[in-house]
């Protein structure tokens, strides 16, 4: 496994439309055709990816920061997870 | 009466080649020109050429309907593709090899416009002979399967074809073809993968590489009078290098020069000229005759009598309610003779029985 | 005019001729050519208030009800479907005609029909408001189609809601209805003025009637409906009455799964589907007996949201 740092962006060529419905959020990725369901605090994490690229640190300290969040390890790993779950469903990718 | 083959040709050739003639079409003659061009896939490409001849307005309220229908089918089948060639560069991120997208694929890459409404059937790519062995892994290791197959085909397509066996993701719906050359190992022709790799270029803003334009134009030939089978489902084939050619020929300056010597360089004069002349004379594409009588891949002149019978007959789609005999005899002896040109005899002839064999079994592959 | 004006003589010779007869089923016009009688015979009753267009109308879809080449069909007569020169199917025994025609069709607009979104439901409407009835296994959404239509509401299909992306509207496709085993039976014993066309046993969802859709409905083939109420019924013998309101992220995952085209679509799909489910209240409706779900719906429909 390479050890380097990977910038995340939301994937290109792609409108992800949201749908807010209270507790449920359902985004709809317009380049893989597929619907997903997530909490809100996930679509949050995820428009905040549309509004930049980001390293997982940076990512982190910014939703913190706008959320008024701790920047502890249990939200580091949130983040790290929400990440990973965003990568396998193609919603984010790596900027080549 | 007209004879319903000829009126067929007419309708739907006019349409293609002088998009005006819509205009004068009779309602019953809409309705047959909408189902030949779905059989042939070509019934959002019509839709866009009478668009972007500003012909949409005389096309009846019916018929828009069907257009739509067939566009969002294109759209589909691009989307399919755009995603798979998404999560193929995704998969591939910490790999570090070439890849080039071919075909439909790379059309739609570098956004010509007809490809938008070109009915895409699968994801063709190529790479390195070195790196291929990797790239199949790493696909495998990461939810692609390759298609089952016997041991015969399996055997088949290591030992003689110019890909391996079709991968497919496990929750997707497109074919990957993987490449390391563009024609079978067999064939007679054997263009140098190394020249089309060394000129490929590169998309903006994607990983992906795809061929130089004249290249793209000579491997489209290549696959249509060389790979493909020449029936009326090919036809599109030859409206893509038709639209390839105006499209990339106003973009450079003695294109046609270029375009010939890359032929010559790669030996691949012959499907060259057939392209060339079938669009000329079918399609009625602006070829100047210099560039197709003085091509040195001319065939000679009862090769070229015959193909001129048979091309037409084969390729041009059938009026869906009468199928003629000695168009199933065209297809038939083109089909002969794909397999011909794809491997030496001794291997064609085994390899034919067989595939009829498969085909009375109902278990045809191809 | 419609079919039935034609009568079957005339019918019999149209359906021979090379133009074959144009049937305007709502959302589609169909060009039927066929030269069996046992087919045309009973197109004749169960399409009877359809009306017939012009032979130079545009047609959508090309239909031939015929018998196979080959010396086969003399030992045990033989049925083929073909469109556009293809033959999806293979041959159906030649009394089972008009459910291989019926079933062909159904393949025809599923596979082409993508001008709109199409449901795998059934629908009916009444007050303007159309009430949408998507199929899931055992969800007896033909009978319960079958019964609305006949106790008041506008049928506009059984088996395809048809959702213009334009305006949201639901296109009608007031085909017959098959029925199946038990659901025959319990259709005619309930409502007397049912109309039938003949059984056709064992085929491959066991016996199969099909009702004749309602003169009514059929005379408002052209008029396309907003929906009001998505309703995933299942009936479950011997039980009360139970309906319950459905969250709508909920709804959308169960309308993409039930659509044949959602994927297709595109974006396009989604934001049907979406505004839809914003727009309908939509409910899960457990049921058992007509004289309960009936009226319950009905009021469902009348309730001011």
């Amino acid at each position: 496994m390479s050890t380097k740092i990977i910038t995340w962006r939301v994937i290109q060529g792609s409108d992800l439309l949201f749908v807010n419905w209270g507790s449920e959020v359902i985004v709809y990725n317009s380049l893989s055709g597929e619907t997903h369901q997530m909490d809100v605090f996930s679509a949050t994490v995820l428009e905040q990816l549309m509004s930049n690229n980001y390293i997982e640190e940076a990512l982190l300290n910014d939703i913190c920061r706008l959320y008024s969040l701790d920047n502890n390890s249990e939200n580091q790993q949130l983040i790290a997870l929400i990440i990973n779950n965003f990568d396998q469903l193609g919603l984010i990718e790596p900027c080549y | 009466m007209t004879i319903p083959a000829n009126h067929v040709k007419k309708i739907l050739i006019n349409c293609l080649c002088f998009p005006e003639t819509v205009k004068e079409l009779t309602v019953s003659e809409w309705e047959l020109l909408i189902r030949c061009a779905r059989h042939c896939k070509l019934l959002a490409y019509l839709r866009w050429k009478l668009d972007s001849c500003g012909l949409i307005a005389s096309v009846p309220a019916q018929v828009l309907t069907h257009f739509t229908a067939a566009q969002r089918i294109v759209d589909y089948r691009n989307r399919l593709a755009m995603w798979e060639l998404n999560r193929i560069r995704r998969a591939l991120y910490a790999k570090d090899v070439e890849v080039l997208v071919l075909k439909g694929g790379a059309y739609q890459l570098l956004q010509i416009p007809f490809a938008q409404s070109r009915l895409l059937a699968d994801i063709d790519i190529l790479v390195k002979k070195s790196d291929i062995h990797t790239v199949e892994t790493c696909l495998q290791q990461q939810g692609w399967q390759t298609a089952k197959l016997d041991e015969y085909d399996q055997q088949y397509y290591r030992t003689w074809m110019h890909e391996v066996p079709p991968l497919r993701h496990q929750e997707r719906f497109i074919e990957v073809d993987l490449h390391h050359t563009i024609l079978p190992l067999s064939s007679r022709l054997q263009p140098s993968p190394e020249l089309l790799i060394e000129d490929s270029i590169v998309v903006e803003n994607i990983a992906y590489k795809v061929f130089s334009p004249v290249d793209m134009i000579l491997h489209s030939s290549v696959h249509l009078f060389y790979d493909a089978e020449l029936n009326g489902a090919d036809f599109r084939d030859l409206v893509d290098l038709k639209e390839l050619i105006a499209y990339f020929q106003p973009q450079q300056e003695f294109f046609f020069e270029i375009l010939l010597d890359r032929a010559k360089q790669l030996t691949l004069q012959r499907p060259l000229y057939y392209t060339l002349y079938f669009i000329h004379n079918l399609l009625d594409a602006p070829i100047p005759e210099e560039y197709i009588e003085k091509n040195i891949g001319k065939p000679s002149w009862l090769t070229r009598k015959l193909m001129c019978y048979l091309v037409p007959l084969a390729l041009i789609p059938e009026h869906p309610d009468f199928p003629r005999k000695k168009v199933a005899l065209a297809r038939w002896l083109l089909y002969v003779r794909s397999h011909f040109l794809r491997m030496p005899f001794y291997l064609l002839i085994p390899h034919l029985l067989r595939k009829s064999r498969m085909r009375m079994a109902g278990k045809e592959m191809h | 005019m419609k079919l039935k004006q034609l009568g079957l003589g005339n019918l019999v010779k149209q359906a021979a001729s090379k133009e074959g007869v144009c049937l305007d089923i709502g959302a589609f016009c169909v060009r039927v050519k066929s030269d069996e009688i046992i087919f045309l015979e009973t197109l004749a009753f169960l399409y009877q208030d359809f009306p017939i267009l012009p032979s130079d109308t545009f047609a959508d879809f090309h239909i031939v009800i015929t018998r196979p080449k080959g010396v086969r069909h003399y030992l045990k007569p033989q049925v083929i479907f073909v469109t556009d020169g293809q033959q999806p199917f293979e041959p159906f025994p030649l009394s089972h005609a008009f459910p291989l025609f019926e079933w062909g069709l159904n393949w025809c607009i599923a596979r082409r029909s993508h001008q709109y979104l199409m449901l795998h439901a059934a629908v009916v409407e009444k007050n303007g408001k159309a009430l949408i009835l998507p199929a899931l296994p055992g969800s007896g959404k033909s009978t319960l189609s079958a019964a609305l239509a006949m106790n008041g509401w506008r049928f506009l299909s059984d088996e395809f809601t048809m959702i213009r992306p334009q305006d949201g509207k639901i296109l009608p496709i007031p085909r017959p209805t098959p029925l199946k085993n038990a659901s025959i039976q319990v259709i005619k014993g309930t409502f007397l003025n049912a109309e039938m066309g003949p059984l056709f046993p064992k085929t491959r969802k066991g016996t199969v009637a099909h009702l004749r859709p309602p003169k009514q409905s059929v005379e408002q083939l052209k008029e396309a409906v907003l929906p009001e109420l998505l309703i995933f019924p299942k009936f479950q013998a011997n039980t009360e009455i139970q309906l319950n309101l459905l969250n709508k992220p909920y709804v959308v995952f169960k309308l993409a799964s039930n659509a044949f085209n959602y994927e297709l679509m595109g974006r396009t799909g989604f934001e049907l589907v979406k505004n839809m489910t914003s727009s309908c209240r939509c409910y899960n409706l457990t049921y058992s007996r007509f004289d309960q779900v009936l009226p319950l719906l009905d009021d469902l429909l009348m309730q001011n949201v």
